[in-house]
């Protein structure tokens, strides 16, 4: 059985559900956050904006990203998404299907990983419009008289990408083993919460073993040294992260 | 194994707890192009066996076979060839129907033009983009039975399917089985927990109770066995006289009458003979033949 069959079969059932609007929702929040902090604090950042608006102000706004808004949209959309078939009791449907069970597993988890890069890219996209819309409201800024370093953009958000990997596994794993809606959020935020405690408040060497720090090092220009160990440490529990989810949806005693 | 088998179980046992052993031993054999009538009343052990049947629970003990092949070795292979429907429907509420048939097309290879098919064998070819989650639940259980046909099965398992049906429903989906099993020559597998709902369509019966196969075979030899269990109420100027006169047919005493087993209404007629040659007045003889669902509450009860 083909993959992209049973990633076909996950995304109908996506069609028309509220995960979309979720998640350009989700995008829109930092976006609509700089626009508010931005016009609030206008004098004292006119300064750093004006020297170079787009680059430091998409800085920033990662920053907030990374720490805050991309681990929890991965945490409720890591949950949502299975409650899809647990609130339709449908997973016995799903099972009965003639798709091997590592289809049924990964096509699911890329659906994950598919609203997370709609979501950076709706991010991206309204991070532009909000760019232009404080422009409006303080041109002194002068976003027109500057560009965007597209590199250095496209590569922060792709370390940003990786950084959140190993979570989207974790969260994925703990969204499908529980049929509870608030359990896994509540671990998703516990573990989030941990890792501001050991990247703020615990000596370095700490958090870059802890994957919800992965996004707070890969986002803070001072650990820049750390950026690929931790992108590379990233990756690696996410395959960890998949297979022992896999093997525990694979020979869970009681399916559906 | 015989080449006609299409299920054969051999020994299964299934626990959820150790306290409580939720199936022992149990034997199923289902034959190609048999409509299976599998009844029991609520937790019996249906949905446990069927379950297992389709790899929703692990064995712990015994085998199954489905189509010659043991299920894990040849898992897809075998899912490919089977529909089911299992306790109440796996629709998403979000989607309308075509959606949701489209959802499992590509998975089973079906073509586009199945979808349309199996809407109208299930009555929903009319609903349109109406979402799923405002349908009744027999419109939701013709959509389940729509979505178990799509692949267009070998073997068709319905856990009680005339759930949520109303009485043309089911009238509907008595005719809907007999058919598939006449034109398409599906198997049927078919689980219930009342016997009048599918005896006017199975050929084949398997009685569960208690987590044990109480009965299983051909409807014609559940009805022998029916009429082996008819009883005669007999009520007579002496009853005490008439128990030692008939003593070979081990009646019972009632209150008012006596009980006691016949096999085929030829004994009747020789049993008012004998209370007629020994001068007792025969107030009553009623021959009670054991309907299918008094035998199979006789059956279960003898159980309990």
């Amino acid at each position: 059985m083909n993959l992209l069959i049973s990633l076909r079969s996950e995304l109908l059932k996506i069609k028309g559900s509220s995960t979309w609007i979720l998640t350009i929702i989700a995008a829109a929040i930092v976006p609509t956050l700089m626009i508010m902090i931005f016009d609030s604090d206008s004098r004292e950042d006119l300064k750093s904006v004006s020297a170079d608006p787009w680059n430091y102000y998409f800085g920033q706004a990662r920053a907030l990203l990374s720490m805050v808004f991309l681990p929890m949209f991965i945490v409720m959309i890591s949950t949502m998404l299975p409650q899809i078939e647990y609130r339709n009791n449908t997973w016995k449907q799903v099972l009965t299907s003639p798709q091997p069970m590592w289809n049924i597993w990964l096509s699911r988890f890329m659906v994950v990983q598919l609203l997370i890069i709609v979501f950076l890219i709706a991010h991206s996209l309204l991070m532009g419009v909000s760019g232009v819309v404080l422009n409006t409201i303080h041109p002194a800024f002068k976003f027109y008289d500057h560009g965007v370093d597209w590199q250095k953009y496209l590569s922060g958000m792709f370390n940003t990408y990786i950084s959140v990997a190993a979570i989207s596994a974790i969260q994925f794993w703990a969204g499908i083993r529980i049929k509870n809606f608030i359990l896994p959020i509540a671990i998703g935020f516990t573990l989030w919460l941990i890792a501001g405690f050991l990247f703020f408040e615990m000596p370095p060497g700490y958090a870059d073993k802890y994957p919800f720090a992965f996004p707070l090092l890969s986002s803070f220009p001072k650990y820049a040294a750390v950026v690929p160990e931790v992108l590379w440490t990233s990756l690696a529990y996410t395959g960890l992260f998949l297979v022992i989810g896999y093997v525990d949806f694979r020979f869970r005693k009681v399916k559906g | 194994m015989s080449d006609n088998s299409v299920i054969r179980t051999s020994g299964l046992d299934y626990n959820y707890s150790k306290e409580f052993r939720t199936l022992q031993d149990i034997n199923l054999k289902v034959e190609k192009g048999n409509i299976y009538g599998f009844l029991g009343p609520n937790g019996s052990g249906k949905t446990t066996t069927l379950r297992l049947l389709l790899g929703l629970l692990e064995i712990q003990k015994g085998s199954i076979e489905i189509f010659g092949q043991h299920f894990q070795s040849n898992r897809t292979g075998i899912l490919k060839r089977i529909g089911s429907l299992i306790e109440i429907p796996s629709l998403y509420g979000h989607l309308n129907a075509k959606e949701n048939l489209e959802v499992y097309r590509a998975v089973y290879g079906a073509s586009k033009s199945r979808i349309a098919e199996v809407l109208r064998i299930a009555g929903l070819e009319d609903t349109g983009r109406k979402a799923v989650k405002s349908f009744s639940l027999g419109m939701k259980q013709r959509l389940s039975i729509a979505l178990a046909l799509l692949p267009n099965p070998e073997l068709l398992i319905l856990d009680e399917p005339a759930n949520g049906l109303d009485p043309n429903g089911i009238i509907e989906l008595r005719a809907m089985v007999k058919k598939l099993n006449r034109e398409e020559g599906m198997t049927i597998l078919m689980s219930s927990h009342i016997l009048s709902e599918v005896e006017k369509m199975v050929s084949h019966v398997g009685i569960i109770f208690k987590g044990k196969m109480l009965f299983q075979g051909a409807l014609t030899e559940l009805h022998n066995f029916q009429q082996k269990q008819s009883t005669l109420l007999l009520h007579t100027s002496d009853n005490e006289a008439a128990m030692n006169i008939l003593h070979e047919y081990q009646p019972e005493r009632l209150e008012e009458a006596l009980s006691l087993s016949f096999d085929g209404i030829h004994q009747v007629a020789d049993i008012n003979r004998r209370l007629h040659s020994h001068d007792l007045d025969v107030y009553m003889l009623h021959p009670k033949e054991n309907d299918l669902e008094q035998l199979f509450i006789d059956l279960t009860n003898k159980h309990i």
